[in-house]
């Protein structure tokens, strides 16, 4: 699993590469938390290069995403590009309720 | 026949991705699609990572076994493993409803399990192993897959 942080002017876009499982999570969620501890509002987790996610990986989401709301309740973590096979994980498990998701970067960024 | 392929390997991390490739390998051969082949290949993930995680904390590090077989339409996934095994009782099933600040984090992959496969269920037996019996159903209109049936 690869992760790249590009700092934006509203946000931090998070391109997720590889596969997100129990040996990976981990450093998913440890970066993600370290942008909030900094100080980020905002999060963009793109995952079009994602190519497996398991329950470690929406575990590790979802975790930094309680983080962030309770830290900054008006913040978010979005969702962008994620392939249709991931989606459905995140809706058997509800996180379409937690989540937004965007089709393109530039929509999950401007809607932050 | 049935055919019945299977893998048995240390019940590490490390091995996981393996069990996830080649329960793909057999899915593509009994004549799944990539949707059907993504479906099983989670749930094996799920599988593998809760023997990793459960099946021998605390006591000699073992093994864990996948294997998979057709019958009719059926595909079987069977994940062994001779240790403590899996208690799926003392996983609470998660609130899939509940507000962010109600979500609890435990449980996620048991609920894919379920959802994913149209079968799934716990055998616990001293002897031949602790198994997690997984069942995928292969719609009809396949055609010519390698794992087949003879009467």
């Amino acid at each position: 699993m690869e992760i790249k942080a590009e700092t934006m002017k509203r946000c931090e876009l998070v391109t997720v590469s590889g596969r997100v499982d129990s040996v990976t999570a981990p450093d998913l969620e440890k970066a993600l938390l370290g942008l909030i501890q900094a100080g980020q509002k905002n999060i963009v987790v793109n995952l079009r290069n994602t190519e497996f996610i398991s329950s470690a990986g929406l575990k590790a989401l979802l975790s930094a995403l309680m983080k962030l709301r309770k830290s900054v309740p008006a913040g978010d973590l979005v969702i962008s590009e994620i392939r249709p096979e991931l989606r459905e994980s995140f809706d058997l498990v509800g996180f379409d309720r937690l989540f937004q998701f965007y089709t393109e970067d530039v929509h999950a960024v401007g809607s932050l | 026949m049935k055919q019945i392929a299977e893998l048995r390997v240390a019940a590490v991390s490390e091995n996981v991705s393996l069990a996830i490739d080649c329960a793909g390998e057999w899915a593509r051969n009994a004549g799944f699609d990539e949707h059907a082949r993504h479906q099983i290949q989670v749930a094996v993930d799920e599988a593998c990572a809760n023997v990793v995680q459960h099946a021998y904390a605390g006591i000699q590090p073992g093994e864990m076994g996948v294997s998979c077989c057709l019958d009719g339409q059926d595909l079987i996934i069977r994940v062994r493993d001779w240790g403590l095994g899996f208690d799926p009782s003392r996983t609470p099933e998660p609130d899939l409803e509940a507000p962010l600040g109600e979500r609890s984090l435990g449980g996620l992959g048991l609920v894919l399990i379920r959802k994913l496969m149209d079968t799934a269920y716990f055998v616990f037996d001293a002897e031949r192993g602790n198994e997690l019996v997984m069942v995928k159903h292969r719609e009809r209109d396949h055609e010519n897959p390698k794992c087949s049936e003879t009467p």
